[in-house]
């Protein structure tokens, strides 16, 4: 039977109903709030953001913001919403106060969307603004307005408050976590300087901007203090640290930009270019970069991202039409940069120390390479570990490229049946031999001389940093039992060591397996596989009593490659890996991976898992 | 996640940390309960417990091939069979609950089993008598759910003390070094009737042990073991015995590397090992046999350290503790099993003396 296809097929929704139907589009990721990357931060941030470009209009120095476990209050002092207007600002589709770019000409929120996202995917969301002694208030539910109350005289001083409870219908069983909110808070208080935001009680404020950020992400190990140099609309800092890998901060506009972009990259530009004037001498850019530690920020017009969540930079210009965006920032940064350490020559000696011994580093390795380098010919030839996909990141014109990813998985587990359920166009496999070697400690060398590792770097093509990275997505994807667990740590840690680029800006991801297996024992075509409860009653009462069997699932080598299918299909349960948001990196993989020590002893004797035992 | 997991706090709420410490503390975990760590009721490491359950199942009398028994304790023990392989060599070895038949390998010389195909091994008379009672057996389904397997054997001896047991987990390891037998059975007896004793290691390589630093095989202690050296006459040195931990083939490894480094000069070194120990070391004319026996013990494996460590799981936790306390655990536990055995039997009596009175 043909599907019907007339005027009654043509629908147009309401503003509303498509935020609803296809949130993703608007804020990313729904998740629970477990994970800092969750859409209910999103929404805070949507909020906050409105609030930031207020202060950067300069009206009102203080943003308070209350984050209770399913509701979120914010309120700023700036000018408030026109009074006749609030209700049409969180409401109507493309409406809002920044398209002029005189009234609001750096900000990051220029669509108009921000807020009226949140009222629609909020159960209860309230607005008000406070002008002149006068309040308007307004009361929505799912975007749809429930109470609309008379403006009012009031003695509150100028400013806009929202609060507003997420739905426990999309963002299933959620809480808020505060905690996870911080590092987002000290990132706008690093980067609005005289701005005090008040987070439940608790003040932050940052009176050096990035210093302070550099600083908060380092301890007591850097080579020497961190330069800071601030222009109009542009202010960066640089250290260096003992971390393998280059870390680095970037903000356009005040947004984060996890993933980089144009900015970034002309600032590491900048930075070569500095030292080599000022040292006069050509020395290579990874020995310049290596165990840099910088953050750089920069507000421009009508910034252009790569992408829907705003993390990666795309623009070229300063502002349409306006001068280049790599030649600003590389002047200004080479400029600062050789100026500063005319200024200060102790500083100056230990940053050449600093390069110096990444050159002699770099040498060394190159020593192994070379031996390396004949196994690297044979991975170009055929990488005997990888089963590549047809389309990598690299590809600049293909659409799919952001979709690229490959598994790490273990050989004797799941590397076949994910070959044969795999997109061959946008899926890669990787597979590990048994347990890969413990890298922790170690030096470099080992991702040359270690053949695991080595093939590793290869498939990913990372030996050079991120910029021919080959795939978006670095999935983890052991098996949910114990020996997998202890893949991951070990995997993990290779990464964390010597490329944590990769984990900053968000490229590494777990591949969650589901807890439960629900199948009827006689017809194997019956078989749920469930992330949670929920999910596994839901199934159990699909299957006649008789035949059901309801099993934890334990690794991903029990699935056959049709129900893997669905494993990495659209649905896909992935866990981003973020990085920590101070300086506790060291001390985190020392624990954990490094020597035994009596505390450890202890730490694993009192919190002995008897359950994860009694499963296998 | 309802509960918030509680980890280090290296960082205020650290998404990483969260992961770690996670997936560390259900590894480290297993690798202390259900691998490298023996339980005290039984003294054996799961995979030990599952080859004598296994070969229980299949004691018919008649030698099995390993391969076999290998194969069948698969179906308890989720893991590859080269693990189940070596455990089971390393019991047959101590040939104190394994009867072994065919070359299992020489734990004096080092030289190694033959493969599985070849060798056959079954329960010893021993462990029947004093290892298996499904009737005092507490049992748990097996990984599949399939079938049951022993929480821990009902062991009425103290087997972790007699076979010793050495083992690494995430976090800690433990060293039981083995003891004699009969020292064993006379040990409990004198607890049982109040009386003190002092257990200390026995090998069956032989050795001079020095106890001083021994501190009843609780963590941190010491152990000196010595080789046994004679003169045969003013050119030659004779090995009779060699410390625990070595082998004849390492032993003269460590020599002629001592000696290539100088420290000693010999001329020749001969293994003439039968079931007994004979290492002879023909000295170089001129050299006094006395120096060259002290700096055999100073320079070579001739004397090595052993660090006891004894650790077991005890009540699903690992515990730190003494020769002393596991003898007078096992001595308690083979008491209560006993008990069991005894009101078991008196139950079966009963029931016996019902059925022929209630007939008539």
């Amino acid at each position: 039977m043909a599907v019907k296809y007339d005027k009654d097929s043509i629908k147009t929704l309401d503003w509303y109903e498509h935020i609803r139907l296809r949130p993703g589009m608007y804020i990313g990721k729904l998740g629970d709030g477990q994970s800092p990357d969750d859409g209910i931060y999103v929404l805070a941030k949507e909020v906050i953001d409105n609030s930031i470009d207020e202060f950067a209009m300069g009206a009102g120095k203080k943003i308070e913001i209350d984050m209770e476990d399913h509701s979120c209050r914010v309120r700023d002092y700036g000018r408030g919403i026109p009074l006749e207007k609030v209700i049409d600002c969180v409401s109507k589709m493309n409406t809002g106060g920044k398209y002029d770019s005189e009234a609001f000409q750096k900000s990051v929120g220029m669509n108009g969307v921000g807020t009226k996202a949140v009222n629609a995917l909020s159960t209860r969301f309230i607005v008000q603004s406070f002008r002149d002694g006068k309040v308007k208030r307004a009361e929505f539910s799912k975007g749809i307005l429930v109470k609309d109350f008379k403006i009012a005289p009031t003695n509150e001083k100028n400013g806009t408050e929202i609060y507003f409870e997420p739905d426990n219908d999309l963002f299933k069983n959620f809480r808020f976590l505060p905690a996870y909110m911080e590092e987002k808070i000290w990132n706008y208080a690093y980067l609005n300087n005289g701005l005090t935001l008040v987070m439940n009680g608790k003040d932050y404020n940052s009176p050096n901007g990035l210093l302070d950020l550099l600083h908060s992400r380092t301890d007591d190990t850097i080579r020497y203090p961190v330069i800071h140099c601030k222009g109009k609309d542009i202010e960066f800092a640089i250290t260096h640290s003992n971390q393998e890998g280059e870390h680095y901060f970037s903000f356009v506009n005040g947004q984060h930009t996890t993933q980089g972009g144009t900015h970034q990259a002309a600032f590491r530009e900048g930075l070569v270019k500095g030292v080599r004037d000022h040292f006069k001498k050509e020395y290579d850019a990874s020995d310049v970069r290596n165990c840099i530690v910088g953050a750089v920020s920069v507000r421009i017009q009508e910034p252009v991202f790569e992408s829907q969540t705003k993390t990666k930079l795309g623009s070229t210009t300063t502002a349409p039409n306006g001068p280049a965006l790599r030649t600003w920032i590389v002047d200004f940064v080479a400029r600062e940069l050789d100026n500063y350490l005319h200024k200060n020559e102790d500083t100056a000696k230990k940053l050449l120390e600093r390069i110096n011994q990444n050159e002699k580093l770099r040498k060394e390795l190159a020593g192994v390479k070379k031996l390396a380098n004949e196994r690297a010919k044979k991975a170009n030839l055929n990488n005997k570990k990888l089963r590549d996909c047809s389309v990598h990141l690299t590809d600049a014109k293909n659409p799919l490229k952001s979709e690229t990813m490959i598994f790490i998985t273990e050989g004797n587990s799941a590397s076949g049946t994910i070959t044969t359920a795999r997109n061959p166009k946008t899926q890669a496999v990787f597979s590990l031999r048994g347990k890969p070697k413990n890298s922790y400690g170690l030096s470099k060398k080992i991702v040359y001389e270690n053949e695991e590792w080595n093939l590793l770097q290869a498939a990913l093509n990372i030996e050079n940093g991120l910029e021919d990275l080959r795939y978006d997505k670095v999935i983890i994807a052991t098996d949910a039992d114990v020996d997998g667990m202890h893949i991951r740590l070990l995997v993990m840690t290779f990464f964390l060591q010597y490329f944590p680029e990769l984990v900053q800006e968000k490229h590494l991801y777990i591949l969650q397996a589901p807890l439960f297996r629900v199948r009827n024992r006689k017809d194997k075509k019956k078989t749920f596989y469930c992330y949670d409860e929920e999910e596994r009653d839901k199934a159990a009462k699909e299957i006649n009593k008789k035949d059901l069997e309801i099993t934890r699932f334990k690794g991903l080598g029990e699935m056959d490659s049709e129900d893997f299918k669905l494993l990495i299909g659209e649905n896909m349960h992935l866990e981003t890996v973020t990085m920590p948001n101070d300086a506790s990196l060291g001390k985190l993989l020392e624990y954990y991976m490094g020597k035994n020590t009596q505390s450890r002893q202890d730490y694993i004797v009192e919190n002995l898992r008897t359950e994860a035992v009694e499963e296998l | 996640m309802d509960e918030e997991q509680k980890t280090l706090g290296l960082s205020n709420v650290n998404h990483l940390e969260k992961l770690y410490n996670g997936w560390f503390l259900d590894y480290a975990s297993y690798t202390i309960l259900d691998r490298a760590v023996p339980y005290f009721e039984d003294g054996l490491k799961p995979v030990q417990r599952r080859i004598l359950h296994t070969m229980y199942e299949m004691h018919d009398g008649s030698f099995h091939k390993v391969a076999g028994i290998v194969g069948d304790t698969m179906h308890y023990h989720p893991h590859g069979d080269a693990s189940i392989y070596t455990a089971l060599v390393n019991m047959g070895q101590k040939n104190l609950l394994i009867e072994p038949q065919g070359n299992w390998g020489n734990p004096l010389t080092g030289d190694e089993a033959a493969a599985p195909r070849y060798i056959e091994g079954k329960l010893s008379e021993f462990a029947l008598d004093v290892m298996f009672n499904p009737e005092t057996t507490e049992w748990i389904p097996n990984y599949d759910g399939r079938s049951k397997e022993p929480v821990t054997l009902p062991a009425k001896f103290p087997i972790l003390l007699a076979q010793g047991v050495d083992g690494i987990a995430v976090g800690l390891s433990t060293t039981i070094l083995p003891h004699n037998f009969k020292e064993l059975c006379q040990a409990s007896i004198d607890y049982l009737r109040g009386r003190k004793f002092t257990l200390y290691p026995d090998f069956y390589t032989g050795g001079i042990i020095d106890v001083s630093e021994y501190n009843d095989g609780e963590r941190g202690g010491r152990l000196k073991v010595r080789a046994k050296i004679e003169k045969l006459d003013n050119k030659t040195l004779v090995i009779r015995e060699i410390p625990f931990g070595t082998t004849t083939d390492s032993l003269i490894d460590s020599i002629v590397a001592a000696n290539d480094k100088g420290k000693i000069k010999i001329k020749q070194i001969v293994d003439h090992t039968t079931e007994n120990v004979e290492i002879q070391i023909h000295l170089q004319a001129g050299s006094d046999p006395q120096v060259v026996m002290d700096a055999l013990y100073a320079f070579t494996d001739c004397q090595t350290t052993l660090a006891a460590n004894s650790c077991v799981i005890i009540d699903k936790k690992p515990r730190f503790s003494n020769t002393t306390e596991l003898l007078k655990l096992s001595t308690d536990h083979t008491v209560h099993l006993l008990d069991w055995e005894l009101d078991n039997e008196l139950k079966h009596l009963q029931d016996q003396w019902h059925m022929r009175t209630s007939g008539t």
